[in-house]
C-alpha cells in the first residue's frame, strides 16, 4: 500500500547493567505511516530514535531515507544530525530554558518552511503564550511547545518519545486529540516509542515491540470474530464504535463488542475472547 | 595617599584584565572540552585544574623558570615587544591567566555538563552546528555559572599572593598589588598600613561573596 520511504536495518551494541546488549532493528516505514514502539524502560525504544536521528551511530548496518544513505556500515557513512532534518520530540520535552515559546519555534525554523511561527502557534493551540519562558508555562503546554518546534523546520521524518509521560490523565487525552489532529495534516512517516500500547493504538498504523531485546512486529487486526479460546488482555475500549482492543500473544485485536457487554470491561481486564465470538 | 591606593588600583586593574581575558579565553576552551569526544581528554582536563592543587610556589617557580629571559616565554616576549617578562605587569597578567584558569573553566564546564543532554541533541535536530548549539543555547542557559566563573577568577586575582610575589617581585608602582603590599608594610613593620590593606581586601572579598550568591538567586529564574 505505501512505497518505503525509511527502511532501516541496523544493530548497535550498549552496555547493559550486567552484560552488552546487542540492539537489533528492521523494520520499514512509507510516506504518512505512524509506527508505534512498545517496550518499558530501558528497552532501547529511545536508543531506536537517537540511532535513527544520528545522535547515536550504529554499529553495523543501513539506515536509508527515500534515496539518501543516512547511515551505511558499508560505505563508511554517516550523515550528521543537523543535516537529516528530523523533528525530534524529546522525552524530558528539552525545551530550550534561555528562550521564550515564540523563539523555542523559531530557532530552528528553515525559511522555505511550509508554516509560520504564527501558524505552528496556532496548530498546537499557544498563540497567547508566545512571550512565556518554558518555566511559566505547564507540563502539557510545554509538551506541545515542544511538537511545534519539531515541525517549524518542516522535518521529513517524526520522531516522539514518550509523548505523554509527563502529563497527566486529562492532559494525556487532550494532548493525544490534539497530535491526532495535528499528524493528519503533516502528513510525514512518524515513529513514536512509548511503554504503553493504550497510547500507541491511537495514533499508529503499525506497532512493534522491544521485548527482551527483540525488536518484533504486533500485528493489529481488525476483526470480527476473535480466535477460539484465547486469553487476551483488554488495553483500550473505543465505547462510541462498540469496539475493543486487547493485546493476545503479540498481537492487537480490534473487536466489535456488543454494547451491553463493552460496559462492564476496563482497560487491563484479562478476558476470554471465545466469549465474545458471538459478537457481530 | 597615591603610594596607598596604588596596590589596590593594580590588583583591580591585573584581575579585571585577567577575568576579561581569561573568559575570552574559556568559551573555545570549553567549547573543545564539552562539544567533543576525544582521548586525552583528561589530560587536558587534569593541566587546567592544576593550579588548583599546586603549591603557589611551585606554579610560581616553574613560572619564573619559563618567564625569565633566557627561558622560553621571556625569550619569545622580549623578541616580540623588546621588553623581559619576568617583574613586569604583563608577566603578572600572564601568571593570573594561568594560576586562574580552573576558577573559570570549571565552573562554566561544570554548568554545561549539568544541562539535559537533550538540548544540544534538540538543537542539531533543528540543524544547527556545534557552535550555533554552544552559542545560542548551551551558554545562555548557565548564565549564572559564567557568573560565578567571572567572579570567582576576579577575587582569587585580588587574592593571589605566592605566584604573583614570584613573579612580579613586588616592584612599587608596578607589580605590586595589595595582596604584596601588605607582606611588605609588615616586613617594614608598618602595621597600620598592613591592617588597613588587609581591611580592605576583606571587604572586597566579602562583597564579591555576596555579589555572587545575590545574583546567583536572581538569575536562577529557570
Amino acid at each position: 500500500m505505501h512505497s518505503d520511504l525509511l527502511a532501516v536495518d541496523i544493530r548497535k551494541k550498549i552496555r547493559g547493567a550486567v552484560d552488552d546488549v546487542l540492539l537489533q532493528y528492521k523494520f520499514s516505514l512509507g510516506k504518512s505511516e505512524i509506527l508505534g514502539v512498545q517496550g518499558q524502560s530501558g528497552s532501547g525504544k529511545t536508543t531506536l530514535l537517537k540511532l535513527i536521528a544520528g545522535l547515536i551511530k550504529p554499529d553495523q548496518g543501513e539506515i536509508r531515507f527515500g534515496d539518501a544513505k543516512w547511515y551505511s556500515s558499508k560505505d563508511s557513512i554517516h550523515i550528521h544530525t543537523r543535516k537529516r532534518n528530523i523533528g525530534y520530540v524529546f522525552q524530558d520535552i528539552a525545551l530550550f530554558p534561555n528562550m521564550t515559546v515564540k523563539e523555542n519555534i523559531t530557532y530552528g525554523y528553515r525559511k522555505a518552511s511550509s508554516h509560520t511561527p504564527a501558524s505552528l502557534l496556532a496548530l498546537v493551540g499557544l498563540e497567547r503564550l508566545a512571550n512565556q519562558f518554558p518555566h511559566q508555562i505547564s507540563g502539557g503546554q510545554a509538551q506541545r511547545v515542544a511538537i511545534a518546534r519539531a515541525l517549524a523546520s518542516d522535518p521529513k521524518l517524526l520522531l516522539l518519545d514518550e509523548p505523554f509521560s509527563a502529563l497527566d490523565a486529562n492532559m494525556k487525552s487532550q494532548i493525544i486529540n490534539d497530535l491526532q489532529g495535528i499528524l493528519v495534516k503533516v502528513n510525514i512517516p512518524v515513529i513514536i516509542v512509548s511503554h504503553d500500547l493504550n497510547e500507541l493504538i491511537h495514533f499508529t498504523t503499525k506497532i512493534y515491540s522491544i521485548t527482551d531485546s527483540e525488536f518484533a512486529p504486533v500485528n493489529i487486526r481488525e476483526q470480527a470474530k476473535a480466535p477460539e479460546k484465547l486469553i487476551g488482555r483488554v488495553v483500550d475500549i473505543d465505547l462510541a464504535r462498540g469496539r475493543v482492543f486487547i493485546f493476545i500473544g503479540n498481537e492487537i485485536v480490534n473487536l466489535s463488542i456488543e454494547s451491553s457487554e463493552i460496559q462492564n470491561l476496563k482497560p487491563g481486564d484479562t478476558i476470554s475472547v471465545f466469549n465474545y465470538t458471538s459478537s457481530k | 595617599m597615591n603610594e596607598f591606593w596604588n596596590p589596590l588600583i593594580l590588583s583591580v586593574e591585573l584581575a579585571s584584565i585577567t577575568a576579561t581575558l581569561l573568559f575570552a579565553l574559556a568559551i573555545p576552551i570549553v567549547f573543545f572540552l564539552a562539544l567533543f569526544d576525544y582521548k586525552g581528554k583528561f589530560i587536558i582536563r587534569s593541566l587546567i585544574t592544576l593550579p588548583l592543587v599546586l603549591p603557589p610556589s611551585v606554579l610560581g617557580y616553574y613560572l619564573l623558570l619559563a618567564f625569565r629571559p633566557t627561558g622560553f616565554a621571556g625569550e619569545t616576549w622580549a623578541w616580540l615587544f623588546n621588553e623581559r617578562l619576568a617583574f613586569s605587569f604583563p608577566g603578572l597578567v600572564i601568571a593570573s591567566i594561568i594560576f586562574s584558569l580552573p576558577f573559570m573553566i570549571n565552573p562554566i564546564l561544570s554548568g554545561i555538563e549539568s544541562l539535559s543532554k537533550n538540548l544540544k541533541d534538540a538543537s542539531f535536530t533543528l540543524g544547527k552546528s556545534k557552535w550555533q548549539t554552544y552559542i545560542n543555547v548551551l551558554l545562555p542557559s548557565i548564565k549564572p555559572s559564567i557568573l560565578t566563573a567571572v567572579i570567582l577568577s576576579f577575587a582569587h586575582t585580588i587574592g593571589e599572593f605566592g605566584v604573583i610575589l614570584m613573579i612580579g617581585g613586588n616592584i612599587p608602582g608596578k607589580t605590586r598589588v595589595a595582596s604584596t603590599a601588605i607582606y611588605h608594610q609588615l616586613e617594614a613593620l608598618n602595621y597600620e598600613m598592613a591592617d588597613q590593606y588587609a581591611l580592605i581586601l576583606l571587604a572586597i572579598s566579602l562583597l564579591i561573596l555576596g555579589i555572587v550568591y545575590y545574583l546567583q538567586k536572581r538569575i536562577y529564574a529557570f
